[in-house]
């Protein structure tokens, strides 16, 4: 079996022997594909019900550190391959600025690749994705949360995702769950492009957030009463306000195009994996609207179907083929870094994101041990934007709410104006707030 | 609170809607801008001043890029040659088009009424450069009259559209019509100055196209129903 996780002994401060690791298979893209002022970065936040203290959240994330020690980790540069190496120590916790993920310089990255920022009651962490990817960040927000309960003289069992910051981690959580799964076949990757929405950009790089909150009962209620899940619900109401503003933005019908929504899948739970590294794959379903205009019930009907056939196990076995077996070419691997870097962020910039207007990730229904859900009021899930397309959503459900954030680097609220007055007109009422200035 | 034009609820932090931007307004509850800002989700924004690129840095660069061909040049002519032969003609075009393209973007907001007869000046030096260096003798004789009627024009066409601003028609129209009085000027110094020809031929062709057109747009101008009919049938 291929080892995907090392360890040697590194000089270090105190002596202290530091792990290394390789990057999982779908991190090798994000340092290569990185630009001057976009690194590609996501951020968990918990809310709690008493202001946060500095110290008690410093101390309480040097020992969660020391549990995590596939997201505690900065990049390193070898001759061949980018990899993680642990930090000696946690970085310092900062204060919140006026919006999140500010720019994660590559220089920051290499010193750590992930951020805990505070703001009033909120605790937040921001990663890099070659880390982690949602789910295995929120067992570290969840775990590091809890530690800071602890020490704050709260008494938080290690289940619903919280994790015991004494125990050894295992390796299963440290293992690139990539490297297994595959099927024989490769799937194809062709694809048509996708619309995109522009706008004016903020001069300053400022990011806008804003964030629905509404009853999740509300919304499953409609998605059961439509027969699909909440996560096709909503891609379906982002196709259609998607679908609404190219028909404003470009009149001739032939020059439109598909209108896709890249939605990540936990494949954790379609093959068994503890891993707290990447283990996702996009699917993107959509619909073409030069076949004509569809209506809402249409749209939903395409994507359920979309989703059902790709979401089989066979399936995401072969797009990981496809994924694994380019990085298991010799040719390739003697490649050195930096030429493989010109090829991946070639190959990034022209197709990469081309073939969806919005990554839409739902973490899905958020739990967590009873005595701690007394202390935590709300949780969030933002997405950085992308390096081209200026939006992208991040959604979670966290006791009855749900929690829709959209992000975007440009002025316009355009996309947050239909979605919402959308949800509106089909009966769900969200409570909407933003960092707007 | 609900915003008033799209519908949706405002949390409490919010003064005006973020999807609309629409201010929020209820009859009966006052906002708080001191609760709005209390109940923030974010830190206040402080105004970051915008990085602009330094107009000096830029001008540096582009001279910089203008002297180093000017100093290659003179050291190959000098090299081969122990002067300047050829040398001299590539460097005036170069500050020719130094002079043109670089020498507006120093001020802040370059007057086109001065730096089209600047540009011009400019030929015309590099004109009597050349006639001097090949021993031409033409300058006085041809290029100066061409430049300065050319200068003289180009000049007073952009002084009218900068400063009158109205009128563009009667503007193209006295344009035509001295683009083709040009044209009878050069051939009128050709032959004057080359001894080509006594009379005037090929010039009359474009003089006349120049003279009819121009008049037919000053008659457009002058009609304004002419103008809108027209307008009505070749608008694009």
């Amino acid at each position: 079996m291929k080892r995907s996780a090392d360890s040697s002994r590194t000089p270090s401060e105190g002596g202290r022997k530091l792990r290394w690791m390789r990057l999982d298979n779908a991190a090798k893209i994000f340092p290569a594909a990185r630009r001057r002022n976009w690194n590609n970065v996501f951020r968990l936040s918990a809310t709690l019900t008493e202001n946060i203290d500095p110290a008690t959240l410093q101390s309480a994330l040097d020992v969660t550190v020391k549990r995590f020690p596939s997201i505690a980790v900065r990049l390193r540069t070898g001759l061949f391959w980018y990899f993680l190496e642990e930090v000696p120590k946690a970085p310092p916790v900062q204060r919140e600025n006026s919006y999140p993920l500010t720019p994660m310089s590559f220089a920051d990255i290499q010193k750590c690749a992930f951020r805990v920022l505070y703001y009033k009651k909120r605790i937040a962490v921001e990663f890099f994705h070659a880390l982690t990817d949602g789910n295995g960040g929120l067992v570290f927000l969840k775990t590091l949360t809890a530690e800071y309960l602890t020490q704050k003289g709260v008494d938080i069992p290690n289940d619903n995702g919280v994790l015991c910051r004494l125990a050894q981690p295992t390796q299963s959580e440290l293992e690139d769950s990539f490297q297994k799964n595959e099927s024989l076949v490769s799937a194809g990757r062709k694809e048509a492009p996708a619309f995109r929405l522009t706008g004016e950009k903020e001069p300053d790089g400022y990011l806008n957030v804003t964030t629905g909150i509404l009853p999740s009962g509300d919304i499953i209620g409609l998605a059961r009463k439509y027969g699909v899940s909440v996560t096709t619900l909503l891609c379906a109401v982002l196709i259609e306000c998607f679908i609404g503003i190219q028909n404003e933005r470009v009149p001739h019908r032939k020059r439109h195009r598909a209108v896709k929504i890249c939605v990540p899948v936990n494949l954790r739970k379609m093959f068994t994996s503890e891993s707290l590294r990447n283990y996702v794959l996009t699917i993107t379903p959509g619909v073409d609207p030069r076949l004509g205009d569809y209506t809402f019930e249409e749209i939903l009907k395409s994507v359920h179907h979309q989703l059902g056939v790709e979401l089989t196990s066979k399936q995401m076995s072969a797009k990981i083929a496809a994924n694994v077996n380019a990085e298991r070419v010799w040719a390739l691997k003697i490649m050195p870094l930096f030429i493989k870097n010109i090829a991946m962020k070639l190959v990034y910039n022209t197709v990469g994101e081309r073939h969806s207007c919005i990554t839409l990730s739902n973490l899905g229904v958020v739990t967590l041990p009873a005595e701690m859900e007394a202390h935590v009021e709300r949780l969030d899930f933002v997405l950085g934007v992308q390096a081209t397309y200026p939006n992208n959503c991040g959604v979670l459900s966290y006791k009855d709410k749900v929690y829709i954030n959209f992000i975007r680097n440009t002025k316009e609220p355009t996309l947050e104006l239909k979605f919402f007055t959308y949800l509106l007109k089909l009966g769900i009422r969200a409570a909407v707030e933003s960092n707007q200035r | 609170m609900y915003c008033v034009k799209c519908g949706v609820e405002l949390r409490e932090s919010e003064t005006k809607c973020p999807l609309c931007k629409t201010a929020v307004y209820h009859p009966d509850i006052p906002v708080d801008p001191a609760a709005a800002e209390a109940a923030a989700v974010f830190p206040p924004s402080t105004p970051q001043p915008h990085a602009k690129v330094s107009h000096k840095g830029i001008l540096f660069i582009l001279t910089f890029c203008f002297a180093i061909p000017v100093i290659i040049l003179f050291l190959c002519d000098y090299n081969f040659n122990g002067g300047i032969t050829w040398s001299g003609y590539a460097v005036g075009a170069l500050i020719f088009c130094y002079a043109v393209i670089v020498l507006p973007i120093w001020f802040h907001r370059p007057n086109p009424v001065i730096f089209v007869p600047t540009s011009f000046a400019a030929a015309a030096l590099y004109l009597l450069y050349i006639s001097e260096a090949t021993g031409g003798g033409w300058f006085m004789s041809f290029a100066f009259w061409v430049v300065l009627w050319a200068a003289a024009a180009s000049t007073a066409i952009v002084a009218l559209v900068r400063y009158v601003r109205r009128g563009y028609l009667f503007i193209a129209g006295g344009a035509l019509i001295s683009a083709g009085g040009y044209c009878v000027l050069i051939e009128y110094l050709v032959n004057r100055a080359f001894g080509v020809g006594d009379i005037l031929t090929w010039s009359l062709y474009p003089l006349t196209a120049g003279v009819l057109l121009g008049i037919m747009l000053i008659v457009i101008a002058l009609v304004p129903v002419l103008r809108e009919s027209l307008h009505k049938r070749f608008f694009i």
